[in-house]
């Protein structure tokens, strides 16, 4: 008897009795009513534990959507930050396993130094989405790569005759002159998937992400399409770009708005809401709304954080006169008058 | 910037990636850096865990800064993390040792060491859970709230895991690192506990009958 009670309790407290009760599963409905029709003598019991499991059921509708759009927010917001502060150092460094991850990686260095003796290895350097970083090329020069790009380069230059390194993504190079023993310049090279850039000491930015395009800042470069004969040199201020049907063309940048992302700004010089837009929607995975063509054509000049997409924002509207209103990932791009009431309606974040 | 535009697509909340996407593809693609993926994955459970963790520490700041560590950890490690079957049990025994730690940090100063050893959720069930068909009775739901209680820690947190947050028992065995069988007896017991409470019993039985 006491055995038997046994395989009921057992038998009351498994998924299929509970899906039974709650009617989630038709085949147990059924097992349990029939079981129920052989054995009357539980009829009680199995009314008991009915009513005990139907106790059970919960209320979990009680949390509310902006809390959790709130906090994801909050969370991207640290992400994109830990990312950015962290982006030099593993994050493996940290787990538990760490020593035995140095130790490994102390192995990897040895290997690497003594490989190294026989060759000259090719280093690349990849950042992700949310990541930029600044590397020093073997001669000192400067690279500053952003976000979704990757540079590839030898790992010493002292047997090279032209420094290179290759490019994918967006970067901006500092390159140091260089003088050779024979009183020459020793050329600097980046090449991209499209374009060969040379180079002998100066400043500037290669993007081959949407349009390829070069921008000067100072010195000279040249710059020739791959698979063509045909140089351009650029002076500062000048810059390159490849157009839709695959031609370079050349034009100034002040008459060409450019915006750079170097040190966490944008650098906008005269630029159009909508390119602003563009950039932004791409940095930021956000949906920008903007119906109204006007406000599409109000420009803008002058630098802008960009490590607060709130911050960004509020700068945006203050200095355009608009009113933006931001839910979660969609914003909305407002001209200031008409739209006032409307706007203080919605329990959204208005700025 | 691939990864980026599949967020743009859809600015919804519960949005991302389709829904007909099993825990393992959606954990594949959060392993390899798709953002949608994670922000589904964060929406989907966000609303559970924080109960889960609010259950066990009792403290809303403690809550809060759990999962943002749990989340931000899980980005960063993405790559080297294991597979998950079930996203959920996942994160419910991340969350667990996480709020534990937490709690014992919190602790360390006031309780003697010993005590640390045998440290386990103690979870409370409030009026407010409990779900009865008659909206407002706060009286029946009370009447549950004390018989579930009434539960030794072990018994309150299985019925709360299988239950509430509605996980099977062989996930519920994962969550808090006991064996399977350990479940099920847990539950048994409960379960046999709370078929003797005539309280519970009456409160239910009227609540039915009042259809």
């Amino acid at each position: 008897m006491f055995e038997k009670m046994k395989k009921i309790d057992r038998k009351l407290a498994s998924e299929s009795f509970i899906n039974f009760v709650y009617r989630s599963n038709s085949e147990d409905v059924e097992k349990w009513q029939k079981w129920i029709k052989e054995n009357p003598e539980y009829e009680e019991v199995i009314e008991r534990a009915t009513l005990v499991v139907n106790s059970l059921r919960f209320n979990t509708e009680n949390n509310n959507v902006d809390t959790t759009s709130r906090h994801w927010r909050k969370l991207q917001d640290r992400i994109r930050k830990e990312t950015y502060t962290n982006s030099s150092r593993p994050s493996s460094i940290r787990r538990p396993i760490y020593g035995l991850v140095a130790v490994l990686a102390g192995v990897l260095v040895s290997v690497v130094i003594w490989f190294q003796l026989w060759h000259n290895p090719t280093i690349t350097f990849e950042t992700d989405i949310a990541q930029k970083a600044m590397l020093k090329l073997p001669d000192g020069s400067e690279v500053t790569l952003n976000r979704n790009s990757s540079i590839r380069f030898h790992k010493s230059w002292d047997d090279d005759s032209v420094r290179q390194v290759w490019l994918e993504g967006e970067a901006h190079f500092k390159v140091n002159p260089e003088k050779m023993t024979d009183g020459k310049y020793r050329r600097f090279e980046v090449h991209t998937e499209e374009l060969l850039i040379d180079v002998i000491g100066t400043v500037f930015s290669v993007n081959t992400t949407d349009n390829s395009y070069v921008v000067l800042e100072s010195g000279r470069v040249d710059i020739r399409k791959k698979g063509e004969r045909e140089v351009y040199t650029l002076k500062p201020g000048q810059s390159v770009k490849i157009n839709t049907s695959g031609d370079l063309v050349m034009s100034e940048t002040n008459a060409q708005p450019h915006i750079s992302w170097i040190d966490g700004k944008i650098l906008l010089n005269d630029n159009s809401l909508s390119e602003i837009i563009q950039f932004v929607e791409g940095s930021y995975g956000l949906t920008i709304q903007c119906d109204d063509e006007t406000l599409l054509k109000r420009k803008l000049s002058g630098q802008i954080r960009l490590d607060n997409i709130d911050d960004l924002l509020h700068v945006l509207e203050k200095a355009l006169d608009l009113v933006i209103v931001r839910d979660q990932d969609t914003v909305k791009i407002l001209e200031i008058k008409k739209h006032r009431i409307h706007v203080q309606n919605q329990t959204t974040h208005v700025f | 910037m691939r990864p980026l535009e599949n967020m743009k697509q859809k600015p919804g909340v519960t949005s991302g990636t389709s829904p007909a996407l099993t825990d393992s593809e959606l954990w594949g693609l959060f392993k390899k850096g798709d953002e949608a993926a994670f922000k589904t994955i964060y929406f989907k459970n966000y609303p559970l865990l924080y109960q889960y963790a609010l259950n066990i520490s009792k403290d809303e700041h403690v809550s809060d800064d759990v999962i943002q560590d749990m989340f931000s950890s899980l980005w960063h490690t993405r790559r080297n993390l294991g597979v998950a079957v079930s996203i959920k049990a996942y994160l419910l025994s991340s969350l667990r040792r996480r709020v534990l730690l937490k709690l014992k940090q919190i602790r360390r100063k006031q309780v003697l060491a010993l005590e640390l050893f045998t440290f386990n959720p103690d979870i409370e069930f409030s009026p407010e859970m409990v779900m009865i068909r008659e909206e407002g009775d706060f009286f029946k739901r009370s009447i549950v709230k004390e018989a579930l209680n009434q539960l030794s820690k072990r018994q309150k947190e299985v019925i709360y895991l299988r239950f509430y947050q509605d996980i099977p028992y062989k996930e519920v065995a994962k969550v808090m690192g006991i064996n399977y069988q350990s479940v099920l007896n847990y539950c048994q017991a409960a379960l046999q506990v709370l078929r003797n409470n005539e309280a519970l019993l009456r409160a239910m039985s009227l609540d039915r009958y009042s259809e």
